[in-house]
């Protein structure tokens, strides 16, 4: 054992691994940042560079790709209210608030703290945990992974702000344009109208920067006496006393991330969400969610970032990729010659390790760049607003365009602006409507496929003590957030 | 009377007036129905049908609730302000009918020349004043972003009327 350590060790000690994971990082961070750049289009970018190189060097470029860009999604969406990835929009939905009051810089390293220490948790759960939960996840099926949907769509009760009807209305909308594309069980056409851009669905970057985006910038235009100029990097940072504060919902929602992430499939915006949800209703300030509140900050990142080691343990310890992302890094494991699984731990340990102990400095690294980063990049909320808001709009444009290369994307975003500015004239919150068409697809393709496996019972959905474990989750999140809503209208009631 | 003006009324009434037009002309007619479907909980409109009429039951709840509120003079305090005061919203209208010719000119003038053109507009829309600042940045941030797409991250962006003097 000792003897493996120290041959692992000698394979990763060296500059071009430290550097090679540097730059991985550093490049993570900034295409995480920039609207319509994605992680997976990011660590896809890096690949070719890693065909000449050694494989523990190629694969740590990668992973530094890809813990920079989660991070590094959330730094637009705290400023501009422009996610870079679809678990940074629950980041924004009390980020921008706190830009919008002249914390940003509050807010981004909060972002920072909750990032680092849920991927340091979730890095560790990779090492002590992955053949554990790896043999738990490959117990899911359509019913389970349904279950477990519903359960990560109530948050959508915690973030419809006054008035529960506008929201689920809202979320209504959002499931409605995720069933556009083509049916996957019969394959005929849903909603395409003869359009051949719409069969395989709306692309959700161009949604998500479409209804978060545009209607601040058409807000902009439409007030009459501009908001008032604050400087972002006037704002205090965040102190250590803060964090410490918040580290019940990082832990938290670093381990909801930790479990969610290592079930192939589900990625990091409902392990955002949901952890989001749990931090709010469990708060003191639950109230405070979605105006500007920095544990809601602190719990979506924890959540996001929490994903990030767990979804490297069925790709390695079953060669399951649980993402896009963790698929291109098998495809960079097997130019190389190696086949994660079981077999790679028996015949290449060390390899293994080295790995680990990358990753384990990886989080290091994650904090010195979020540190520069936010320097550099928090520079943005200087600009004043009647230059920004233009250049949002262009960068908007090329951003949506470069998802695809197809011009039909940045149509959709414009329009999605307008239905976003309409919503926001009529109090309708934005953000159901987002969670709901981001795990829309994912709710009705294991929804359906559950019934086919059932042959049309819905007593599949109670097959398993899985099933049960997510209904009761459900039902208690649903009970308790009633009970709250109720006591605060009495609340109301009795000051008033 | 008040009331039916405002944001809640006019929420309510677009989700019933959305999901009764999603279920009786959008899904029947945006949707094609395989002969061969063995369950009616797996046809392709089934799932959508489910989630308009909840749609329209929700809208139709708002505006009950709504109207009880009105009779028993229970309208709450900003229930009848409307949504549109103080905007002005004339503006947001230009800024939209620019977004769509920005979007039209997109592919012919090629993104840079079309980002260029419309950002100058908005600048000087948006009140920059300055000559040389408006210049600066409505070149410069589109030439920037199209190199940083088509050189360092290899996504071809439609370079248009420039593309002999940029590809």
């Amino acid at each position: 054992m000792f003897d493996t350590i120290i041959s692992a060790f000698t394979l990763f000690a060296t500059f071009e691994n430290a550097i090679a994971l540097f730059i991985g990082v550093v490049f993570g961070v900034v295409i995480g940042a920039i609207p319509g750049m994605t992680t997976p289009m990011g660590v896809a970018l890096a690949l070719p560079f890693t065909f000449t190189m050694q494989p523990v060097t190629g694969i740590l470029l990668l992973l530094g790709v890809y813990k920079g860009g989660l991070y590094g999604g959330s730094i637009t969406a705290i400023l501009i209210n422009a996610p870079g990835t679809p678990a940074a929009s629950c980041t924004g939905l009390d980020g921008y608030p706190l830009a919008k009051k002249g914390e940003a810089r509050r807010a981004l390293d909060m972002a920072l703290y909750a990032s680092c220490t849920a991927d340091f948790i979730s890095n560790l759960s990779l090492i002590f945990f992955a053949g554990i939960l790896a043999s738990f996840a490959l117990k899911f099926g359509p019913p389970e992974f349904f279950t477990l949907i519903v359960f990560s769509l109530t948050i959508i009760a915690g973030v419809s702000g006054d008035d529960l009807l506008k929201g689920l209305g809202s979320a209504c909308l959002g499931l409605v344009l995720a069933t556009i594309g083509l049916d996957l069980i019969y394959g005929s056409n849903r909603f395409i109208f003869g359009e051949y851009q719409l069969m395989s669905g709306l692309n959700f970057i161009p949604v998500l920067i479409g209804l978060f985006a545009l209607p601040e910038v058409f807000n902009f235009f439409a007030t009459k006496v501009k908001p008032h100029e604050i400087s972002a990097l006037a704002g205090l940072s965040a102190s250590f006393a803060e964090y410490r504060k918040n580290l019940k919902s990082i832990i938290r929602g670093s381990l909801i991330g930790v479990s969610l992430g290592a079930i192939p499939g589900i990625g990091g915006a409902p392990a955002a969400f949901l952890s989001y949800s749990e931090a709010k209703r469990t708060s003191a300030k639950g109230d405070n969610f979605g105006k500007g509140e920095l544990e809601g900050v602190a719990a979506a990142e924890a959540g996001n970032n929490g994903v990030a080691g767990a979804t490297l343990i069925p790709l390695l310890a079953l060669g399951v990729p649980g993402d896009i992302i963790t698929a291109i890094i098998l495809g960079a494991f097997m130019i190389h010659g190696l086949r994660p699984g079981p077999l790679l731990f028996q015949d290449n340990i060390n390899l293994i390790y080295a790995l680990f102990m990358g990753i384990m400095l990886s989080s290091a690294y994650l904090f010195v760049v979020g540190k520069l980063s936010i320097r550099a990049i928090a520079k943005i909320a200087d600009v004043p607003h009647r230059i920004l808001f233009p250049v949002v709009l262009i960068l908007c444009v090329f951003g949506a365009y470069a998802i695809n290369n197809t011009i039909f994307d940045v149509l959709v975003m414009f329009i999605m602006g307008i239905v976003g500015y309409g919503m926001r004239l009529l109090g309708i919150p934005a953000a159901p409507f987002l969670i709901a068409f981001i795990l829309g697809p994912l709710l009705e393709d294991n929804f359906r496929q559950a019934l086919l496996l059932g042959k049309g019972d819905f007593t599949i959905f109670v097959r398993s003590y899985i099933t049960w474990f997510f209904w009761a989750l459900t039902a208690l999140t649903v009970g308790a957030m009633t009970y709250q809503r109720i006591k605060g209208k009495k609340n109301v009631l009795a000051d008033g | 009377m008040r009331n039916w003006l405002s944001p809640n009324a006019m929420a309510g009434a677009a989700y019933l007036a959305l999901g009764l037009l999603m279920v009786f002309v959008l899904i029947p007619i945006g949707v094609d129905e395989p002969a061969n479907v063995e369950f009616a909980v797996l046809a392709p409109a089934y799932w959508p049908r489910v989630i308009c009429l909840v749609l329209a039951a929700l809208g139709t709840g708002m505006l009950i609730r709504l109207w009880l509120n009105t009779r028993s003079g229970e309208g709450e305090s900003d229930e009848g302000a409307s949504p549109f005061k103080g905007l002005l919203l004339w503006r947001v209208g230009v800024v939209i009918v620019g977004t769509f010719v920005l979007y039209a000119l997109l592919e012919p003038l090629g993104f840079v020349l079309a980002g260029a053109l419309a950002l100058a507009l908005l600048l000087l829309f948006a009140g920059e004043r300055r000559p040389l600042h408006v210049a600066l940045i409505s070149i410069g941030v589109p030439m920037l972003l199209y190199l940083f797409f088509t050189k360092a991250a290899s996504i071809p962006i439609p370079a248009g009327l420039l593309e002999p003097i940029l590809v």
